[in-house]
């Protein structure tokens, strides 16, 4: 039930957040500290949800197989890899470190 | 080249260079050269001309009247060339757009399998994917739920990193210009591939034409994709048996890196996946990733170079 509330929240807001950038004058968002905050935004959650889901177990931080699997992730991406290139061969190499290390 | 385009560009742009679709604008100093008019019929044009192929290598006695005849047979040819610049530009964006459409099927994949593993439904996964229908935002809901967060701390991940559509809203209501209802129904379709694709046109007409290809696009095969991988995910065992675990720190470092243009932005990543990493022990799971993003804020005190 609760997860229902949460995909019903997140997409009626994201909707919202769509649909605002039409309605609100063009320089509210689209200039100084507020676009520089916009911008900024989805670089420092990602760089949060990339090391946290990669190193957190709960409240607590691991070494997992994941982490290799990351690693060669950040290494195609730095060569340009296609998405399907970086994702594929990071499971892979996890899925294959997992199987190693047991 | 790459690095010298990304230099200072955030936001759509540097997504454009990402996804590849920039390339179609001509580079400065590139041995290629865009010509633009507008065709008799009013059509514009917008097509790109190799010079030195109209152009004799070694200026030869009576070179300027070889140049002013190939200058009279080009302006004879424009018509024709009109129409299959035409046809050549909506084959670009509509190979472009399949292209884009079909980057997202590997990511709705992994999304749609982590999105079960996390214990939302197979119809929960799929309504996120239609009516959210912005990647990031629905990877991390599923992510942070999935790891134990609160519902709370998933849906603000989810939001602040919906944040960005807003912007990119502002500049697709400056390109495309829809009004009344159709507002609401280019507000769904607002998101990085469409922005990036309709913003690398500089014709507004191809604009909204690589805006609703490429949504038309990424939307069929998002949704696909997303529910195959769902039903796969509930066949597949463990996560990390499968490497599906590893899905989404790679996901989400393909969506980081065309971001990070300047040093201050790479900057700001490691500090807030560090601040996120200090915190996971003393605070809920979810909110780590909260507490880093507000390193936002103290960015802004740093002036870029």
């Amino acid at each position: 039930m609760s997860l229902l509330v949460a995909v019903v929240v997140a997409s009626a807001g994201c909707a919202a957040l769509k649909f605002a950038g039409f309605v609100v004058p063009a320089r509210a968002l689209d200039s100084g500290a507020a676009k520089r905050v916009v911008e900024a935004l989805p670089i420092a959650l990602l760089s949060g949800l990339i090391a946290v889901s990669t190193f957190g177990a709960g409240q607590h931080l691991t070494l997992a197989s994941r982490a290799a699997g990351l690693l060669v992730a950040v290494l195609l991406v730095m060569r340009r890899a296609p998405f399907l290139v970086v994702v594929v061969a990071a499971c892979a190499v996890a899925a294959a470190v997992h199987a190693v290390s047991g | 080249m790459w690095a010298g385009r990304w230099a200072g560009r955030i936001g759509p742009q540097s997504l454009a260079a990402a996804l590849g679709v920039v390339g179609g604008r001509p580079d400065a100093g590139d041995s290629r050269r865009a010509s633009r008019g507008v065709h008799p019929s009013g059509v514009r044009l917008s097509f790109e001309l190799k010079v030195h192929d109209a152009r004799p290598a070694h200026p030869a006695p009576g070179a300027a009247d070889q140049t002013g005849m190939l200058r009279q047979a080009f302006v004879g040819k424009y018509h024709q060339m009109s129409v299959v610049a035409e046809i050549a530009a909506r084959r670009r964006i509509r190979n472009r757009a399949l292209a884009v459409g079909a980057s997202v099927v590997p990511f709705g994949l992994s999304f749609g399998a982590t999105s079960v593993e996390a214990h939302f439904s197979v119809v929960q996964t799929c309504l996120l994917s239609l009516v959210l229908f912005s990647g990031a935002s629905q990877f991390a809901l599923v992510s942070v739920v999935g790891a134990g967060g609160s519902v709370v701390s998933g849906v603000s991940t989810a939001l602040l990193l919906g944040v960005r559509n807003a912007l990119y809203a502002t500049r697709i209501a400056a390109t495309l210009k829809p009004r009344g209802w159709r507002r609401a129904v280019t507000a769904q379709f607002t998101i990085d591939e469409t922005t990036a694709m309709a913003i690398a046109e500089e014709d507004s007409g191809h604009a909204r034409e690589a805006f609703w290809v490429t949504a038309v696009a990424v939307f069929a095969l998002w949704n696909i994709a997303t529910l195959i991988g769902a039903l796969a995910g509930n066949a597949l065992g463990s996560p990390a048996v499968a490497g599906l675990d590893a899905a989404a720190p790679a996901a989400f470092t393909a969506l980081l890196a065309p971001r990070l243009t300047t040093w201050r932005l790479r900057a700001l990543a490691l500090s807030a996946a560090g601040l996120a990493l200090l915190c996971v022990s003393f605070v809920p799971v979810g909110a780590p990733i909260l507490i880093g993003a507000a390193t936002v804020f103290a960015m802004l005190s740093v002036r870029d170079r």
